[in-house]
């Protein structure tokens, strides 16, 4: 299962729409707060795709959140960022917006095949 | 001249009393004042003592004869040509008469002597020395006369050369002295009386008690020790004027010394400096005021600075107000203030004794004032004052402008990295969703139009990424943070990745793509940059050389040890005016309506290749398309193993 990160609605919905028609479960949030309920409520994603740029709690303090956690520090991350000299985080890869439909899957197939 | 006539002296001499006196009665009672010597020794004793118009001297006698007595006189400076008459005895022969004349006899009488000869000889000899005697006295009354007279004339042209240097004293701007050796004032001429206010002679008084307070001391040491040495005095120093203000003067003494070298006075002069050394002052002023205004875009410390140099030169306390250049747009507009003030100076806010208003265009920006404890201004000073207004507002004016640019260029930017973000939340949304579509059509088998126009749709979402990206990168460029991820790079691969990348779009521009990649060319770079900086140069090449051949070379400088990259097209080529343009923000060779594009690829790839450490330049023969070359001094040819 992937959790989708992402507070734009269109964005969201792209995610999830291409993610799914690929064959794999998705789940989404809209924020970083959100998507802590998310993981501390039910079981943990093989995969987290996180946005950085959020309101309410953005993907740096999301990932801090995850780190301190002793069940989700060890969920992969793949982070999508808007530019390249955004602050670094820990995370298995980082792909830049906007993202090309196989530059996404690839990306998402290498980290779950591993 | 009526002197009284001269007594004639006559000395009678003879060892014998009667003959004396015989000669005595002869020759009483004619005037004259006989002196009788009974010896040749008493005779020369006599005629040491005073001058006789003649002598009458017997031949023999006792010790000394006539001779020798005549011969010893002759020897005497006072007696060389008195007359002198031998008496001689009858046996007398002709050898004592010649031997008479040659010891300096004028005459001689055989004794017994006969009174009348005797008589009328003597008074031929004191005719004579009458005679004689009115010549010289002439002589000696004629030549006083004339010592008189020159001594009047020196007298007089003393007294009119010494008009004369009060004339000129008086007619020259100059404050002029002298003083004895000693140093005592003896004479200021009229302009020292003008100056001080002081009745001719209370000015006379030391010129050391004008002199300012500050330099008086100083200055009379150097007065003192002047005097002492005997040599040239020169100072500048203030001197008090009679309004109390004090002005700057050159003052000079040098030593008046007579025919000996002694010194007899000291001549001085008081030359005022004021005008020229205010006027100098005020210049250097002008001159860095200028130069701290205009250096410093920031307006506060150029005011700063112009305050700390008046109160130095001009004032003893300044300050400068105006409309602070960086505020204007907030509600109440901030000021500059900047106050400089010597302890014990009055505010210049209040008691402020020269001010100037600050102008900017047509605009009063604030205000400069001076105060000063005891300085009087005069209308150059006001006249330079407002001048530095004058360019203390050009200097905030330009500050404003300066930041108004500033501002706008940073709202720009600020646009620019917001809006590229903005754009490309949508363009993520279009890029997937399309990408699906593709991949949909691929496995469904769809209609082949459909399949042809998502791909149209698909390249141009990313063509329109790659706009959004270069404004980005303009931001980024202009704010500086721009930031090279390095790694391990082949040249030849990444320029065989672009070339392929490109491929379709070098097709359907009908540009033959030809790559001559010398091998093994590798070193740190970041990738992602270096394949953005081909993929401009290159995309260029297709937009402007549509139709034509496109040639990329991998090589060496050798000369400048670094790898290069030549994307050499054969379009319209750039004319050699623009050749030096093309690199910078928002410009382009080509007129915008024939191509498209938003100017910025050259400048992002010349800034890329800056950031490595590298160059780009541009060759072009208009007509015969266009070389660009890109050095990259970080990667080099493998070195042989």
């Amino acid at each position: 299962m992937i959790l989708v990160v992402e507070d734009d609605t269109d964005v969201r919905e792209a995610y999830q729409d291409v993610l799914a028609e690929a064959g794999y479960d998705v789940e989404t949030a809209a924020n970083g707060a959100a998507a802590l309920d998310r993981l501390r409520g039910g079981d943990a994603p093989d995969l987290v795709l996180l946005d950085l740029m959020m309101p309410v709690m953005d993907g740096w303090q999301l990932r801090a959140m995850m780190e301190q956690d002793a069940r989700l520090r060890d969920i992969p991350v793949i982070v999508v960022t808007a530019t390249r000299e955004e602050r670094e985080l820990p995370c298995v890869a980082r792909l830049l917006k906007p993202v090309p439909f196989e530059d996404l899957l690839d990306a998402v197939a290498r980290v779950l095949r591993s | 001249m009526t002197d009284p006539p001269p007594t004639i002296e006559i000395l009678l001499v003879d060892d014998r009393t009667e003959d004396l006196t015989a000669l005595s009665a002869v020759l009483a009672g004619d005037g004259y004042e006989l002196i009788s010597a009974r010896s040749g020794a008493d005779a020369l004793l006599r005629a040491l003592e005073r001058d006789f118009a003649v002598i009458v001297l017997d031949v023999m006698m006792p010790d000394i004869d006539g001779f020798e007595v005549a011969s010893l006189l002759r020897k005497r400076r006072r007696s060389a040509h008195t007359p002198i008459i031998f008496l001689t005895g009858a046996e007398t022969d002709a050898g004592a008469i010649y031997r008479a004349y040659s010891v300096g006899a004028v005459d001689y009488l055989m004794k017994p002597v006969d009174a009348d000869v005797l008589r009328a000889k003597v008074a031929i000899f004191a005719d004579l020395f009458r005679m004689d005697l009115r010549i010289r006295q002439q002589a000696e009354a004629l030549l006083s006369s004339e010592r008189r007279l020159r001594e009047m004339e020196i007298q007089q042209l003393k007294l009119a050369n010494e008009r004369r240097y009060r004339n000129l004293a008086d007619a020259i701007p100059q404050i002029v002295w002298t003083t004895d050796a000693r140093g005592e004032a003896t004479y200021f001429n009229q302009r020292w009386a003008a100056y001080t206010g002081l009745p001719v002679g209370e000015a006379a008084l030391s010129w050391l008690d004008a002199v300012h307070p500050d330099e008086r001391a100083a200055c009379g040491a150097r007065w003192g020790d002047a005097l002492a040495a005997g040599k040239a005095f020169e100072l500048e120093c203030r001197l008090r004027a009679g309004d109390g203000a004090y002005r700057w003067h050159l003052c000079r003494a040098v030593p008046d010394r007579d025919g000996k070298g002694a010194i007899v006075a000291w001549l001085g002069t008081h030359t005022d400096l004021d005008e020229v050394l205010r006027a100098r002052l005020r210049a250097e002023l002008l001159a860095d005021a200028g130069v701290a205004l205009a250096s410093s875009l920031d307006a506060r410390a150029g005011l700063r600075r112009l305050a700390d140099m008046l109160v130095v030169e001009l004032a003893d306390a300044c300050s400068i107000d105006a409309i602070d250049p960086l505020d204007e747009d907030g509600e109440a507009p901030g000021s500059i203030a900047v106050v400089r003030r010597d302890p014990g100076a009055p505010d210049p806010r209040t008691d402020g004794a020269l001010v100037a208003p600050i102008v900017a265009g047509d605009r009063e920006v604030g205000a400069i004032a001076c105060a000063a404890r005891d300085r009087a201004w005069d209308a150059a000073d006001r006249a330079m004052l407002a001048d530095l207004g004058r360019r203390a507002g050009a200097a905030v004016e330009n500050a404003r402008q300066y930041a108004r640019a500033e501002r706008a260029v940073r709202v720009r930017d600020e646009f620019l990295s917001v809006a590229s973000h903005e754009l490309r939340t949508p363009l993520s949304a279009l890029m997937l969703q399309l990408g699906g579509l593709e991949h949909m059509i691929a496995d469904g088998g769809a209609d082949d139009r459909i399949a042809k126009k998502t791909a149209a749709a698909l390249r141009h979402t990313h063509r329109l990424a790659k706009l959004v990206e270069s404004l980005l990168d303009v931001s980024r460029l202009a704010a500086g943070r721009l930031t090279l991820t390095v790694e391990d790079c082949d040249l030849g691969e990444l320029v065989q990745e672009v070339t392929e990348r490109l491929g379709d779009e070098a097709r359907r521009a009908g540009c033959p793509l030809i790559v001559r990649a010398q091998p093994g060319l590798h070193g740190a770079c970041d990738r992602l940059r270096v394949e953005q900086v081909l993929t401009n140069l290159l995309g260029n090449a297709l937009k402007y050389g549509a139709g034509h051949p496109i040639e990329i070379d991998v090589g060496e400088d050798l000369a400048r040890d670094a790898a290069t990259v030549t994307v050499r097209d054969h379009g319209i080529g750039i004319a050699p005016d623009d050749l030096p343009r093309i690199f910078d923000r928002f410009e382009r060779a080509a007129p915008a309506r024939h191509y498209g594009g938003l100017g910025l690829g050259l400048y992002i790839a010349r800034e890329i290749v800056q950031a490595h450490g590298g160059w780009i330049r541009a060759d072009s023969v208009p007509g015969d398309g266009a070389t660009f070359t890109v050095g990259l001094p970080s990667l080099h040819a493998e070195s042989a193993p």
